[in-house]
């Protein structure tokens, strides 16, 4: 994380630009005076050095500092938002899940028949078209034909519950079916792969059941790679929701980073980068100790 | 009303400023009763079609039932950078502002986007006994929203003291606009006189911008070091809520001074600036207005019968700015030429698809004080032998090199600037357009660093002289090409003070002349903006700048 804190600091002052020019657009009379007034007032103006460390102890106390724009907290607003990043990138997940593993299964057990073609169409239909196609599709479309539209900014889970449910599963479909494309693409081959082992015909040989051999021992043995792929997905769900969280008018964090980076917003990028980063490695980690789980011969060895 | 027309002293107000954009009768809100009522006439309203012009924006008879409630939603580009409307001068804290707050005097709200009169508002009269004193007397009995810590008291004099104090303070992102000040004082409960160290002409403008001139509350900003947490003084609207990348909500203010204002019981604004879900927002009744240009328009109307449009004229400028302190820019026949070089009107119909107009260093939108559109067409007519020979005269026949900065993600600027670069590779100017981030380009602009430039940020405001000065005086705070000329310089100095309106007209005529002859930035065209507005929905205006609350005049007749 030191490593990460350094980079994301380092690299967000290499990019040329200024943190207060960024943020005033249209500021009648703005003397040059000023300006450098207002860099001062931010801290923009002392030594790198004494940036990183005022910002490294306000971390260690759990303070992540004040907004440049509009000196919101950041630890507030950072837990108001990730509900929402959280609540898309689980749906995402959980639909990508179910949908990837068992037609994944499916298509690599009837392989070669129209189903599998079927299938693997889907798969590529969904690797081929961008999401925000799709987003733009699922907006447009329904109001062409009936009139109505999914909301374009969210509800809140609190005031109408069942709402916020449709206003999220919209687009955590869109993103959990996309997503679903590449598991179902690793579960086939990963079963295919499964499928020509001695102790599937083993098990078969011992005359178990079709569905049994591929619940019991295929699926199992392949998952290992694929939940590899659902830590990398889950990861890039988090963080990179962006486009759906502003076609969709959805507060979290995606929304937020653009908006920090476009405004030079320092404390706010650097808060955030350091936490998807924290993310990552901590999905990471699961994914590591699931392997144990799946296949005991890890956790023997 | 007439009662309230004679207090304005009218006559000796618009004598002593000369007439400045300061007509101070014909208000055009007027006091209803409850319930159903007729709607206010003599508005310049009409039957609007689809892609007409669109002062003509709203069917209005002469008299109507007008329904009162319901919730009016409108759409946002962006979050309110802040919630302390004397701490930034975006729009999108402003849109916020006016609803929340109210001001001295007011642009007057009506159908016509053009008309700049400016009227009391809080003020009930206004005396200007010389150039350099400007004395208000506020309508009695105006209550703050009725909530702490100013739980419906009456709106006072020190609070319009301490407003001003607060935004020509240090920090403040206007303070430059009221240097003029020399001291405000309080006189009684309802009298405040603002006294200048000199005469100010644009000072009755400025009051009445709300970026510039929202009466806020002492007591919220002494008590919480800012406006933040409770907004909201005096305005038609009281705050309800806010939520950051989504909404936020006002609520009708019943205490309002303007009987029978507002006519809609909530207005919310989503923040949401996505081009197809604003299209389906619109479709599906979420939003009530949304902007427009012509491809989204034909899609619109397609999807909606009977949509009202509204089309007002741009109030910004904007430039291909030269750096005047480089070789061979400083030549102001190298800068003639490449303006003789460039075809206006391809870049009005071809990058704003013929919506808008050709624009002078003034735009359209501030009306009277913008040159005359032939004036300005036949200072920008294209001529390629003209464009040679004054290149040919600067040693230049073999043509040169040069840069244009153009901020990444502004389509607009991109596709003017493709375009320039064509027109000016067959009088042998090579140009390389160089996209940069926008805060890496203004502060290349900021610095001079820079040969040519478009960029953003002219300001929208309905003053003049914050188009002229800021520009062209050679200490100007956007006159980032170092242009300087002695003669702008004494002209832009006189009609700072000229309180006899027809004069400064002539005077910033005068100067926009000598602009166009000197070049220091060709005028690039402007796009007009058009708003489509759902059929249920009425008297709803959108001005020139965003700066008039039509939210209170509003109302849905579904």
């Amino acid at each position: 994380m030191l490593v990460v804190s350094l980079l994301t600091f380092g690299l967000l002052r290499a990019i040329p630009g200024d943190a207060v020019l960024a943020q005033l657009e249209d500021s009648p009379r703005l003397s040059r005076q000023e300006i450098e007034e207002l860099r001062a007032e931010l801290g923009l103006n002392d030594p790198l050095w004494a940036q990183y460390a005022r910002w490294v102890g306000g971390i260690l106390i759990g303070d992540f500092g004040r907004s440049f724009g509009g000196g919101l907290e950041i630890t507030s607003e950072f837990k108001r938002r990730l509900p929402y990043t959280a609540e898309l990138a689980v749906l995402a997940l959980v639909i990508s899940i179910v949908i990837g593993v068992p037609f994944g299964a499916a298509s690599a057990f009837v392989r070669g028949s129209p189903l599998d073609y079927l299938l693997r169409l889907f798969a590529v239909f969904w690797l081929a078209v961008p999401n925000f196609w799709i987003a733009t599709m699922a907006l447009i479309l329904p109001v062409v034909w009936f009139g109505w539209s999914p909301n374009i900014v969210a509800t809140k889970l609190t005031e109408a519950p069942a709402q916020h449910l449709v206003d999220m599963l919209i687009p955590g479909a869109i993103m959990g079916i996309s997503s679903s494309a590449v598991s179902l693409r690793m579960t086939r081959s990963q079963v295919l792969e499964v499928l020509r082992q001695d102790y599937i015909r083993t098990a078969y040989a011992k005359g178990l059941g079709s569905l049994t051999v591929l619940r019991r021992h295929a699926l199992r043995n392949a998952l290992i790679p694929v939940v590899t792929i659902w830590g990398t997905q889950a990861s890039g769900l988090l963080s990179g929701s962006v486009l759906m969280e502003t076609i969709f008018g959805i507060p979290g964090l995606g929304q937020w980073t653009v908006e920090s980076i476009r405004l030079r917003d320092y404390p706010v990028t650097q808060a955030l980068v350091l936490f998807f980063a924290f993310a990552t490695m901590a999905v990471n980690l699961l994914v590591d100790l699931s392997y144990s789980w799946l296949d005991p011969r890890i956790r023997v060895g | 009303m007439s009662g309230l027309r004679s207090r304005f002293g009218r006559r000796r107000f618009i004598r002593a400023t000369g007439g400045t954009a300061m007509a101070l009768g014909a208000a055009a809100l007027v006091g209803c009763g409850g319930g159903e009522e007729p709607a206010a006439t003599g508005r310049k309203d009409a039957p609007a079609a689809p892609g007409a012009p669109a002062a003509a924006a709203t069917a209005t008879p002469q008299a109507r039932a007008i329904r009162r409630g319901g919730e009016l939603v409108l759409p946002q580009a962006g979050n309110p950078p802040t919630l302390d409307v004397q701490l930034s001068t975006a729009a999108n804290t402003t849109n916020l502002g006016r609803m929340l707050y109210d001001q001295v005097l007011a642009y007057v709200l009506n159908a016509d986007p053009a008309d700049l009169t400016i009227e009391p508002s809080l003020a009930a009269s206004a005396e200007v006994p010389d150039a350099a004193t400007y004395r208000f007397v506020l309508r009695p009995g105006v209550k703050m929203h009725n909530r702490p810590p100013m739980n419906g008291r009456v709106v006072t004099a020190r609070d319009v003291k301490f407003s001003f104090d607060r935004l020509r303070a240090k920090g403040s992102p206007v303070a430059g606009v009221y240097d003029p000040i020399a001291s405000i004082d309080v006189v009684d409960e309802r009298t405040v006189i603002f006294r200048l160290n000199t005469g100010y002409a644009p000072f009755p403008s400025v009051v009445a911008e709300p970026q510039t001139s929202f009466v806020v509350v002492p007591e919220v900003v002494e008590q919480d070091g800012d406006m933040t947490k409770r907004p909201g003084a005096s305005g038609p609207f009281v705050f309800d809520a806010y939520e950051a990348g989504v909404r936020y909500r006002v609520n009708r203010n019943p205490n309002y001074f303007r009987e029978g204002y507002p006519r809609v019981d909530r207005v919310t604004r989503i923040i949401q600036n996505d081009a197809s879900a604003l299209i389906a927002a619109f479709a599906s009744k979420q939003v009530h207005v949304t902007g427009a240009d012509p491809v989204v328009l034909e899609q619109l109307q397609r999807l909606v019968s009977n949509l009202k449009v509204a089309e007002q004229p741009s109030a910004t400028s904007s430039a291909w700015v030269f750096n005047t302190r480089v070789a061979p820019l400083s030549d102001v026949r190298v800068r003639r030429a490449l303006a003789k070089a460039i075809d206006q009107q391809r870049l009005l119909d071809v990058v704003l698809k013929k919506t808008g107009s050709l624009s002078g260093p003034v735009p359209p939108g501030l009306g009277k004080w913008a040159l005359p559109s032939a004036e300005v067409r036949a200072a920008y007519s294209q001529d390629l032998a003209q464009a040679k020979q004054l290149l040919a005269a600067a040693g230049l026949s073999g043509g040169f090199s040069t840069s244009i900065i153009v901020y990444s993600g502004q389509t607009t600027y991109s596709q003017h600037a493709e375009l320039v670069q064509q027109d000016l590779a067959a009088v042998g100017v090579r140009v390389k357009i160089d996209l940069q981030d926008q805060a890496l380009g203004r502060k290349n602009l900021i610095d001079g660093n820079f040969e040519t430039g478009m960029p953003t940020g002219k300001t929208t405001a309905l003053e003049v002289d914050l188009h002229l000065r800021d520009n062209y005086a050679a200490k100007g705070s956007r006159n980032w090409g170092g242009f300087s000329d002695a003669q702008v310089e004494q002209w832009i100095a006189q009609q700072l003070v000229e309180t006899n309106e027809g004069k400064r007209l002539e005077l910033t005529k005068q100067i926009q002349r000598r602009v166009l002859e000197l070049m220091p930035e060709v005028f690039l065209p402007v796009s007009s903006s058009r708003s489509a507005i759902r059929p249920e929905v009425e008297d709803y205006w959108p001005s020139v700048n965003s700066d008039r609350a039509s939210e209170v005049a509003t109302w849905l007749n579904a």
